[in-house]
């Protein structure tokens, strides 16, 4: 068994490497969380799905199996509309909170990407459900951002 | 023998379709029927039937005693806008307008008089496909449609009207035309229904959500135009003839010059942020150019980062495109490829000059869009654009980068009037980049490498990011106050209405699909 240190998009997180026969088996506990936006990850979780492998500079995260298992510890809220990142980036500005009743095109949160401060658009009228990053967070494209009901 | 009273009882007969108990359920079903449909299209009493007494010839499966008002299908010819227009409207009172020999023997004879004519032709689709009972003949009408809509491409404009189901083979004619209007809640495309999908991979949806106005304009992008009811849509169909020419030989319709909205120009003025940060919707400078900003938009809801549609600059009909930094940061993705280029090379087919307006960061990074074959598709671009010898103006807005700058109908792709905002900044990269490469050496040994990265950032974009060095090289004509923009594009068109470039004699170009 060996125990890593390994930091993915400035949240770092302690990674136990065991060798089994050759192949490598992986288990991620999430040690620290500098930064709000993450959920803690479930202990139990089993080997989680390809984390968010875009750290800045286009560089691989060193361990893509590190990362918490986000879906497994924040269940969609159900019948929920989730709004995602359309691109990887950072997120810049959250502009509603849970409760706030919103439009079809309302501008919802504002994600730094490709050099420009996109304006994420709900693409329904009705009540924030959720709200799943914080501003300073860094997303994956295609990853849920807030949810609508 | 017969005299004018029985011709015309003959007529009332067959006029009344499928019968009123099948009309009646028709319009419960929320639709019209064939001929309500062609009389929204056609000017008041143009329309000329043809092939009102066509009947089947089957007489297998019981087919022999069935009953079929001219097979399912009306067609015929008339004035749309006062031009001449060639259509068919499948009628779904009559054998649930399934298509049969004679049904497509009908269209084909439509389609052919159209070609010939050089007159554009609306199908109007509303079919439950195939005739089971006419079999492989049946089949053989819809081969024989797909191949003379192949034929027509590029000669008459040809559009497709879903306000029922299509599917199967039925979608292809549809694929195969220029635009494919759809009304919500109605009309339904796909190849295999819901049923057959159910039972080979066990999902289960709807005929809506599987192949409803909605999902072609927003997933697929099969529709062009969308529709909440059939009346909107045929209004919706004549605004969209009006921009067309009949056929590749002619002119695009000129119509009256109209001003640009109140107050235009000054709004030109502070469309484009100075802040290459900030989005805005390119949507708004292309209203402003348009005379009374009339701009139709064409796949509205699909690869939104990519604006395309029709408008009039002094009257005169052209095609217009743009990057909208709104949507995906105006990067170019596969689906803005498809969008673009398929737009580019029908508007080059008919002679409706282009005005692209540019403002892209670049291609979008990603490994699904390497997977799914981005470089392919953008090579579309690229294509679509060098081929294209109809009139080409671009606008540069604001970012103009490396490759997706060149695609963006460069210069160097054969534009023949490249104007430009302040705004602009033509650069072979975005300044961070460049800077970052340039002056890696300078970055990395200085004190503060942040901050002396921010200084050359800086240095770079105050001489490089901008129209100048384009200017200075000849890529770009013109850098022009914002507020002329109606006034460049106008002159430019004019200068190029007679612009001709001859390519060399081929079969046709093997383009990247």
């Amino acid at each position: 068994m060996r125990r890593f240190h390994v930091v993915v998009n400035g949240l770092s997180y302690e990674v136990e490497v065991e060798e089994i026969g050759g192949e490598k088996d992986v288990s991620a506990q999430k040690a620290a969380a500098p930064a709000p936006p993450r959920a803690p990850a479930a202990p139990t979780a089993p080997p989680a799905p390809p984390a968010p492998a875009q750290a800045a500079g286009g560089q691989k995260a060193p361990a893509r199996h590190a990362a918490p298992a986000r879906s497994a510890a924040q269940p969609p809220v159900a019948g929920a509309t989730p709004v995602t990142a359309p691109l990887p980036g950072a997120v810049l500005d959250v502009k509603v909170s849970v409760g706030d009743q919103v439009k079809e095109g309302d501008v919802l949160a504002i994600l730094e990407a490709m050099k420009m401060e996109n304006e994420i658009l709900a693409p329904c009228s009705g009540q924030v459900a959720a709200v799943r990053v914080a501003a300073g967070a860094a997303v994956d494209g295609g990853e849920v951002l807030i949810e609508i009901s | 023998m017969s005299d004018w009273r029985e011709v015309e009882e003959r007529r009332q007969e067959l006029m009344a379709g499928g019968g009123s108990g099948r009309i009646d359920r028709q319009h419960q079903s929320g639709k019209w029927t064939a001929r309500e449909r062609l009389d929204a299209l056609f000017d008041p009493g143009s329309f000329v039937e043809l092939d009102l007494f066509v009947t089947h010839r089957s007489t297998l499966f019981g087919m022999a005693d069935a009953k079929a008002p001219g097979d399912g299908v009306v067609t015929g010819y008339g004035a749309v806008g006062g031009r001449l227009v060639y259509a068919f409207a499948q009628d779904f009172t009559v054998l649930g307008g399934s298509l049969g020999e004679m049904h497509a023997g009908k269209i084909h004879k439509v389609q052919d008089l159209a070609l010939k004519s050089g007159a554009p032709i609306v199908g109007i689709i509303d079919s439950g496909g195939a005739r089971i009972q006419e079999g492989i003949d049946s089949l053989n009408g819809y081969g024989g449609i797909f191949r003379r809509n192949t034929l027509a491409s590029g000669v008459i404009p040809q559009i497709s009207v879903i306000v029922g189901p299509a599917a199967g083979g039925a979608v292809y004619s549809p694929a195969l035309t220029d635009f494919v209007l759809m009304a919500e809640g109605i009309g339904q495309m796909y190849i295999t229904g819901p049923q057959v999908i159910e039972s080979v991979t066990g999902e289960k949806v709807t005929h809506e959500e599987l192949g409803g106005a909605r999902t072609h304009a927003r997933r697929s992008g099969n529709a062009h135009l969308t529709y909440k009811t059939e009346e909107e849509l045929y209004a919706g169909l004549k605004h969209l003839l009006a921009f067309l020419p009949s056929n590749n030989a002619a002119e695009p319709p000129r119509s009256e010059p109209r001003p640009a909205p109140e107050g235009a120009a000054e709004r030109l003025r502070r469309s484009v942020p100075q802040d290459p940060n900030k989005p805005y919707d390119v949507r708004d400078v292309i209203r402003d150019m348009c005379d009374g900003g009339d701009f139709l938009e064409i796949m509205p809801e699909f690869a939104k980062n990519m604006v395309t549609g029709f408008g009039r600059v002094e009257g005169r009909a052209v095609a217009i495109l743009g990057n909208q930094p709104r949507v995906l940061a105006g990067c170019l993705d596969i689906d803005a490829s498809d969008k673009l280029a398929r737009f580019v090379r029908f508007a080059d087919s008919f002679s409706i000059p282009l005005v692209t307006f540019v403002d892209t960061p670049g291609y979008l990074p990603g490994t699904k869009q390497e997977y799914g074959g981005i470089i392919r598709h953008g090579a579309k671009v690229l294509y679509a654009y060098s081929e294209a010898s109809v009139a080409k103006i671009s606008v540069v807005l604001r970012k103009a980068y490396g490759g997706a700058y060149l695609a963006m109908c460069s210069r160097s792709l054969g534009a023949d009037t490249v104007l430009a905002f302040p705004t602009a900044e033509v650069a072979v990269m975005g300044p961070d980049g460049a800077a970052n490469i340039i002056f890696r050496r300078e970055i990395e040994s200085a004190a503060d490498p942040a901050q002396e990265r921010q200084r050359l950032v800086e240095t770079y974009r105050a001489e490089f990011a901008s129209p100048f060095v384009a200017a200075a090289h000849g890529y770009v004509d013109q850098v022009i106050d914002p507020a002329d923009l109606r006034g460049a594009v106008a002159h430019a068109l004019w200068a190029l209405k007679e612009k001709r470039e001859d390519r060399h004699a081929k079969k046709h170009g093997n383009m990247p699909l």
